[in-house]
């Protein structure tokens, strides 16, 4: 190819141009330093190529330095042209690859000529043959090298535009690419996408919900979008994106033609010119997490409001029972009262006129009442172990026990009953009263159902001892009871005896098991008919930091 | 006043049952008791009585009786509250008040003392106990027990 092209710019000299150009290199080699004085002085008010040359790093223009005078000696002399030729096909790549405009080349060769010629003129004035011969050697030369030089500045011009044209179109492709891929990501992605001015107004939205035109959000200022409760905090984060350059959330939402729907946004800064020019914000449609979250709350709300409602009709109820309870002790033995009061006064004035039916008919008023008394105080007392709030303290199971039993004895009602106390006791740490209550119950029960027996012997001792309980019995050696009704013991109003056998209320065991649980023990009773019955309770064990 | 035969009152009772009125006089009377005692039938009555109001406003000198048996389930102003302003007045703040109820529940019974009351009796339903306890509150309040 390069082959090709020297042979193209091969000089075409005949002999006697080839002797012309050899007297003009002749010339131009012994005037050297002259005619490089001359083209210096020529150029001198030449600023542009000054500063060229200057780039180039050169004093004079390259056709004057030593190795294009050397190369041109030698083409010329040897005929053989392809060195200097190379080297003015680099100088004119060089020249166009500098900026050096054609024209100021041809500066250059004006100027040499300017310089060369008056000495060619001063040095032969009387041989015109030969000043003639150097002039048209000069000219054929300079004409050689002006053509090869122009050549590769333009062959190297025209290569630096391509070159050029195709890196822009490669850059431009590149692009081209990326804008596609990211006019791929926000079309297709679920967010918003959108830009607004500092006037907040939508300048561009990637699309927008069902139901909303896009013609009508371009445009507009995007606070008149938002609620008007958050426009004022909105606005402020906005401001602060644009002023410091900070990238900021919030929670929006805004009423749609489809409902409510709920946005995480989140605004960042677009620059331009070093400041924010615009920001950009992408918001994400959340409705349907904030669906939930709501809906979460709002089931909690009810469950709240559910548990407030039911507490307050507990408490209701309470208070009713409370109320119905003082009722009952209060309004329910008023007509008691009356009724036996009443009763007796008739015995009293009347009774020696009565036969024998109607003094027992009498009685059996007197005793019913006696019983409904003896039914209501249990049914209080029962209801009020319920509900009383306890108060613990220590205290000794025997010695409490042995009180219970001197108060049941002191109406001489039981003369020949005896209590063993099994000492020592452990001390329970209970509701002093309460566990009275429970003593007054299990001794008048094995009183009561003892006192068939010539001989009533009751026994209390510890049954049994675990690492978190004590276990008490009251044994006796009465009545006792089937132990295939054992389970129905403790239900209130439930009796294994009739009334003529053993008078109650069925209330005092279900007493004693209300007393226990609430101290989160256990009681449960054994017995075998006619040789007595042991009652058992367990008070769970004080634990030893406790003593 | 005290002298006036007519009008002194050595017991006020206060009760609004009937029943349980009638029978608290008949025990009093068993025990010769009966001469000197008012019954009235609820709170009001009782204050206006005592403070010489409404009905009462006629007498020259309100009479403060020995002793005041006094209910405390009653219409309109119940014993509790009649209780409460007997102490709270100067003139009738030293009257002895025994409470007696059907009620055994300790809130009244506690409410009762914090009030000042001076003695807490809860009617037995038995007839020969309810006489019984009768006769000694009113031989020992009326009788035995000196007031100021």
């Amino acid at each position: 190819m390069i082959h090709q092209l020297l042979e193209d710019l091969k000089p075409e000299f005949s002999v006697s141009d080839l002797s012309d150009v050899e007297a003009y290199i002749l010339f131009n080699d012994r005037f050297k330093e002259e005619i490089s004085r001359g083209l210096k002085e020529s150029l001198k008010n030449n600023p542009v190529l000054n500063q060229l040359l200057s780039k180039l790093n050169l004093s004079s223009p390259k056709m004057q330095d030593e190795q294009s005078l050397q190369l041109q000696k030698e083409a010329v002399l040897s005929n053989n042209w392809s060195s200097y030729t190379n080297h003015l096909l680099e100088q004119g790549a060089t020249y166009a690859r500098m900026g050096l405009s054609f024209s100021e080349w041809f500066d250059v060769l004006t100027a040499y000529r300017e310089s060369a010629y008056p000495l060619i003129m001063k040095e032969y004035p009387r041989d015109t043959v030969r000043a003639i011969q150097i002039l048209m050697g000069t000219d054929k030369f300079l004409d050689y090298s002006f053509k090869a030089i122009a050549h590769a500045y333009f062959m190297e011009s025209r290569k630096i535009i391509e070159e050029k044209t195709e890196s822009e179109e490669k850059s431009l492709i590149a692009k081209r690419t990326s804008e596609e891929r990211l006019r791929a990501i926000y079309e297709n992605t679920s967010d918003y996408i959108f830009m607004i001015d500092r006037n907040f107004k939508i300048l561009f939205i990637n699309h927008t919900a069902p139901g909303i035109k896009k013609k009508d959000v371009l445009g507009a200022n995007m606070l008149d979008l938002q609620p008007p409760e958050s426009r004022e905090l909105i606005k402020e984060k906005l401001e602060q994106v644009f002023e410091k350059g900070n990238t900021m959330q919030y929670e929006t939402y805004i009423h749609l033609p489809g409902g409510t729907s709920f946005f995480q946004s989140s605004a960042a800064p677009v620059y331009s010119n070093s400041r924010v020019s615009h920001v950009a914000i992408i918001s994400r449609d959340i409705t349907p997490q904030k669906k939930a979250e709501m809906e979460i709350r709002q089931l909690n709300e009810q469950l709240e409001k559910k548990v407030k409602e039911r507490t307050v009709r507990l408490k209701a109820l309470n208070e009713e029972l409370e109320g119905f309870s003082y009722s009952v002790s209060h309004d329910l033995r008023a007509p008691l009262r009356a009724i036996n009061g009443y009763t007796h006064i008739l015995q009293k004035r009347i009774g020696d006129r009565l036969d024998k039916d109607e003094t027992r008919y009498m009685q059996a008023v007197v005793d019913s009442v006696d019983k409904m008394g003896h039914l209501i105080d249990d049914l209080l007392t029962f209801s009020r172990m319920g509900k009383t709030r306890k108060s613990e303290s220590f205290f000794n199971i025997g010695s409490l026990a042995q009180k219970v039993f001197e108060e049941l004895c002191a109406p001489g009602d039981y003369p020949a009953a005896d209590l063993l106390i099994h000492e020592p006791l452990p001390p329970v740490r209970a509701d002093r009263e309460m566990i009275r209550q429970v003593m007054v119950n299990l001794l008048s029960n094995a009183l009561k159902f003892s006192s068939g027996n010539p001989h009533t012997l009751i026994e209390i001792g510890l049954a049994s001892e675990s690492e978190s309980e004590n276990v008490f019995y009251v044994k006796d050696n009465g009545a006792g009871f089937e132990m295939e009704y054992a389970h129905k013991l403790f239900d209130i109003f439930q009796r294994l005896h009739s009334d003529d056998e053993f008078e109650g209320t069925g209330v005092g065991l279900a007493i004693v098991q209300r007393i226990i649980h609430r101290h989160h023990g256990k009681v449960w009773g054994e017995s075998t008919p006619k040789e007595g019955a042991t009652f058992y309770f367990s008070l769970p064990k004080i634990s030893t930091h406790e003593k | 006043m005290k002298n006036n035969r007519k009008n002194f009152v050595e017991i006020l009772l206060v009760e609004d049952n009937k029943h349980d009125a009638e029978l608290t006089m008949l025990a009093l009377e068993e025990n010769k008791l009966a001469n000197h005692v008012t019954w009235l039938r609820d709170g009001s009555e009782a204050l206006d009585f005592l403070m010489g109001k409404g009905e009462h406003s006629d007498q020259d000198t309100p009479q403060n009786p020995k002793v005041i048996l006094l209910d405390l389930k009653m219409p309109k102003i119940d014993g509790l509250e009649v209780l409460r302003r007997i102490r709270a007045e100067e003139s009738t703040r030293h009257i002895p008040v025994v409470v007696l109820t059907s009620s055994r529940e300790e809130k009244d019974l506690i409410q009762s003392y914090k009030l000042g009351v001076n003695s807490y009796i809860v009617k037995p339903v038995e007839f020969d106990k309810f006489m019984a306890c009768i006769k000694e509150i009113g031989m020992y309040w009326a009788v035995i027990n000196l007031t100021p």
